[in-house]
């Protein structure tokens, strides 16, 4: 089922993480229209996932960004890459194995294409705030051999390093974690990328216990950057979000002003003492047995 | 009078005050007030203290359903609910992927506070850019493999959607009720 949005209101790192714990295999398209009148000029972006992993990416569907990419570096000449844009209509392995294949590029020439391609490439699409994407699940990866190099990143990786490249996190901002909250660690060990110190310290220090607010205190580092880096660990699922002891009736009522607007103080404590007074005893299967037909008798 | 309370969550315009309608036998003592922030674009009102409204069903036995704020800045409500709460329902708007992140975060509120019986409802599944009930239990956190709830689809608007999502929530506490027999029937055997 293909999945449609803005990237405004469902966040790249929202889809790659997404995309990863689902191990999707497809193509995300992500597009901003071009508006001349207001100077903004087209985008068209497409990324390739096999079982959760970025295995390609193109600015476009012709099948040749890799090549291309071949000739700009005068690492082909102008026959062999005439032949090459042949051959790619019937490879049966990525482009990439195959110019290793017959040695016309090696490993870190691989690595060279495959950064270029896909990790600066799809960093840069985090700052896309106001474009459209769609995720279309059914995309094969087998008719884009010639856009893959054999190597691919998991999705997750591909994200941290794009929300570090990130300096405008305004799009961002209702999602992250707010300072009260705790951040647990989901694994006990460090992944096998690397984080940077910050993330680091971060990760170590989320015991489920402390508030990220405290965290940063600890660190050294502002609330803010404390919460990007929350939901940056977060969206790559090494930690979670704990909500440590919830702020009293006044508390809120003090940091929200229109909450303090909107609902009276003693009309709300009433509202919430006619439920709180009362203990929580167990109810009886006679009592659910009954309210089940009841309700199927409602029908 | 024995009484069961359940919690109906969910992040804004996911249809919580509707469902409660739609099953409450009285007049839905509600706290909408008018939306004066983001969530005016959404709907002209927003619940900000809670719903509350009754079903009974013969002489000394009540359903209360209590409807929860759907914005973070009133969770000391969601505390106060969910901790007296016999079992909940998750509404998430199918339609709406800008609100799953907030409803992973009140999903992950309410498991942290209480461990009973819950379900997922999904509403405006009927409505464009819908997401798939797969896809939602993915953006909620739930790994493919791993146990999850019940995801169902939900119409607040229908009573018969709202009933036949409080009778799954009712079999599964039914089944939890029977565990818990089991379990303590098991540890009566153990110390004879």
């Amino acid at each position: 089922m293909a999945l449609t949005g803005y990237l405004a209101d469902y966040s790249l790192a929202e889809i790659l993480q997404f995309i990863q714990q689902g191990s999707k295999t497809g193509l995300l398209s992500i597009s901003i229209e071009p508006n001349p009148a207001e100077n903004i000029a087209g985008v068209n972006e497409y990324t390739w996932f096999q079982n959760g992993r970025v295995v390609a990416h193109a600015k476009d569907l012709s099948s040749f960004g890799l090549i291309s990419m071949l000739e700009k570096r005068n690492w082909v000449g102008a026959e062999t890459s005439a032949n090459l844009r042949v051959q790619s209509k019937t490879l049966t392995a990525p482009l990439g194995l195959h110019l290793k294949s017959i040695n016309l590029v090696d490993v870190e020439q691989l690595r060279i294409l495959f950064h270029a391609q896909v990790l600066q490439a799809v960093c840069s699409l985090f700052k896309l705030q106001n474009a459209k994407f769609h995720f279309d699940d059914r995309a094969s990866v087998a008719n884009i051999k010639p856009e893959m190099t054999g190597m691919s990143v998991t999705a997750v990786e591909v994200s941290l390093l794009g929300m570090r490249s990130l300096k405008d996190w305004t799009y961002l901002e209702r999602k992250l974690p707010a300072p009260e909250f705790g951040v647990q660690r989901l694994q006990e060990a460090l992944p096998e990328y690397k984080l940077d110190t910050q993330e680091t310290q971060m990760f170590t220090a989320s015991d489920g216990k402390h508030s990220i607010g405290e965290i940063a205190t600890e660190i050294g580092i502002s609330v803010r950057k404390a919460q990007e880096i929350a939901f940056r660990l977060t969206a790559v699922s090494l930690l979670k979000e704990i909500a440590l002891d919830s702020p009293s009736l006044e508390q809120s009522l003090k940091k929200s002003p229109a909450l303090a607007n909107s609902i009276s103080a003693s009309s709300a404590i009433s509202a919430s003492s006619a439920i709180a007074v009362s203990a929580k005893p167990k109810v009886s299967n006679s009592f659910l047995n009954n309210l089940v037909g009841f309700l199927k008798k409602q029908k | 009078m024995e009484i069961m309370r359940l919690v109906i969550t969910g992040c804004v315009g996911a249809g919580k005050s509707t469902f409660v309608r739609s099953i409450s036998e009285i007049e839905v003592v509600d706290t909408d007030r008018k939306a004066t922030d983001e969530v005016g674009q959404m709907k002209q009102n927003t619940t900000v203290s809670m719903d509350f409204g009754t079903l009974s069903f013969g002489p000394d036995m009540s359903l209360h359903i209590y409807g929860t704020p759907g914005q973070s800045r009133f969770d000391f409500m969601w505390d106060i609910l969910i901790n007296k709460a016999h079992a909940y329902i998750l509404l998430v708007a199918a339609h709406r992927p800008s609100e799953f992140h907030h409803a992973r975060r009140i999903l992950n509120f309410m498991n942290q506070r209480a461990t009973i019986p819950m379900l997922i409802g999904v509403t405006h599944s009927d409505c464009s850019g819908a997401w798939s009930l797969e896809n939602i239990t993915l953006a909620l956190g739930y790994l493919p493999g791993v146990p999850q709830p019940p995801v169902i689809m939900v119409n607040a608007n229908e009573k018969e959607s709202s009933v036949d999502a409080i009778v799954a929530l009712l079999q599964l506490c039914m089944g939890d009720d029977e565990a818990t027999d089991s379990a303590e029937t098991d540890e009566e055997l153990a110390t004879v």
